[in-house]
C-alpha cells in the first residue's frame, strides 16, 4: 500500500500535493506524509523512548498538519514547517503530563564558571547503542529548553539559524542556550555516573 | 577578548558558527587562556556523547493509516478538543478572542463568587470554590497553549480567508 502510493505519485513536488490534499485528494496527503514520516519519527524518538509515544506523538503531528494545511505558506518548506508541528507537539505533550516541569529560567551564573570537574568521553569499548542510553536518559532529565537545542543539535544537526526559526528565538539566544544546555547536561551525567568525572 | 565575551561564543565556535572574523579572536583567546580553554574541552567532551542514531523508519502502512484518519475528520489524540463551531470561516484570531472573553468572563464570575464566600467564610463551600477557579484558570492556560499551538506557520500575511460578508462589500 505504501509503495504502491509512492510510485503513483513519484516526483510531484510537496506543494503540489498540498493542493492535491486541500482538494481532498487523501492519496496525496499519504504521499506526503510518507515522504517525511521517517525524518519525522527520528526526532521525536529523542524525546521519548517509549516507541508507542513516539508513533502517539508522530501521528499527532501529521494530523495536526492536515487540519491546519490552508494556513502553510507556500513559498516554504513543508518538510520545515511540519517538523515545528512536532517539535511542538512533542514538548506540549510533556507539559502537559507534567514531565520535566521545571521551566528553567536561563541561569545567567552558570555562563561565567568555569567547570569545576571535567566530564571524560564515553568509553571507547562502549557500543554507540549504549552510549545512546545514557544520553537519552541524561536528556530526559534536562529542562524542555535546555533538551529541545541538544536534541536539535546534536542529534538533528540543525544549524543555529534553523534552531532560531524552528523555535521563534534570535540566534543569540541559540548559542547561549546550547552553551548552558551542555553544561546543564554534563552535571547530571556527573551525578548519575560520577565515574564520567575528570581527576584533574 | 574578555573571558565572558569569548563564553557566550565557545558553543558556536565548537559547532563551527561563526564567521571567520568571530571565530579567530576566540581562537586566540582559546590559545592564551587556560580557564577557557578547560570549558570548551569540557564542551567537546559533550558533544562526544551524542552519538549518530541509526536512522528510523515509520511502521508498516502509517502514512496510509494517518491519511485516513485525517480524512475521517480524527484531529489526534493529543489534540486538545477543540471548541465547537470552528468550521465557519471566520478568522481564528477571531475564534480566540471570543474563547478568551468568555473565559474572563468565567474567572471574573468565579472571583466574584470568591470574593463573596470569603467575606462570609465557610469551610466546605470555599474549597469547592477555588477548586472551580483552579479549573478556569487550567482552561485559560489551556487556550493559550492552543494559541500557541496555532501559531507555527500562521502568519497570516497572504492567508486572510475572505467571509461571506466581504462580497457586499
Ligand atoms: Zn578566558
Amino acid at each position: 500500500m505504501a509503495l504502491r502510493l509512492m510510485e503513483s505519485l513519484p516526483e510531484i513536488e510537496d506543494q503540489e500535493l498540498v493542493t492535491r490534499t486541500l482538494n481532498g485528494d487523501r492519496e496525496a496527503f499519504g504521499v506526503l506524509v510518507e515522504r517525511h514520516q521517517d525524518r519525522i519519527f527520528g526526532l521525536v524518538r529523542h524525546y521519548t523512548r517509549n516507541p508507542v509515544e513516539v508513533e502517539d506523538i508522530v501521528q499527532d503531528t501529521f494530523l495536526k498538519a492536515f487540519t491546519r494545511l490552508s494556513s502553510f505558506q507556500r513559498q516554504g518548506s513543508f518538510y520545515t514547517w511540519v517538523y515545528r508541528i512536532a517539535v511542538n507537539t512533542a514538548l506540549d505533550l510533556f507539559k502537559r503530563q507534567g514531565r520535566n516541569p521545571v521551566q528553567t529560567v536561563e541561569d545567567p551564573e552558570v555562563i561565567g564558571t568555569p567547570p569545576s570537574r571535567g566530564l571524560m568521553r564515553p568509553d571507547a569499548q562502549m557500543q554507540e547503542r549504549e552510549i545512546a542510553e545514557i544520553t537519552h536518559e541524561v536528556l530526559a532529565e534536562l529542562p524542555e529548553i535546555f533538551r529541545t537545542v541538544l536534541i536539535l543539535r546534536e542529534f538533528e544537526q540543525q544549524a543555529y539559524q534553523d534552531i532560531a526559526d524552528l523555535l521563534g528565538i534570535s540566534i543569540g539566544t541559540v548559542e547561549s542556550r546550547i552553551f548552558r544546555a551542555r553544561a546543564k547536561f554534563k552535571e547530571q551525567i556527573l551525578q548519575r555516573y560520577p565515574e564520567y568525572g575528570q581527576v584533574d | 577578548m574578555k573571558c565572558e565575551a569569548v563564553r557566550s561564543l565557545v558553543a558556536g565556535y565548537l559547532d563551527d558558527e561563526l564567521s571567520e572574523s568571530q571565530a579567530s579572536p576566540v581562537r586566540q583567546h582559546l590559545l592564551d587562556c587556560g580557564e577557557c580553554r578547560k570549558l570548551m574541552q569540557a564542551q567537546t567532551a559533550e558533544k562526544s556523547w551524542f552519538v549518530p542514531t541509526e536512522p528510523m523508519t515509520a511502521p508498516e502502512g502509517f502514512a496510509a493509516r494517518v491519511s485516513r484518519r485525517a480524512f475521517a475528520g480524527d484531529k489526534g489524540l493529543l489534540t486538545p478538543v477543540a471548541p465547537q463551531g470552528t468550521g465557519g470561516g471566520e478568522p481564528r484570531i477571531l475564534q480566540f478572542a471570543i474563547q478568551m472573553t468568555a473565559v474572563a468572563a468565567a474567572v471574573l464570575l468565579i472571583l466574584a463568587l470568591g470574593m463573596k464566600f470569603s467575606a462570609h467564610p465557610e469551610g466546605a463551600e470555599l474549597r469547592a470554590d477555588s477548586s472551580d477557579l483552579r479549573e478556569a484558570l487550567e482552561t485559560m492556560d489551556r487556550l493559550n497553549r492552543e494559541e500557541r499551538l496555532e501559531l507555527p506557520g500562521e502568519n497570516s500575511a497572504g492567508e486572510f480567508q475572505p467571509t461571506a460578508t466581504e462580497a457586499g462589500k
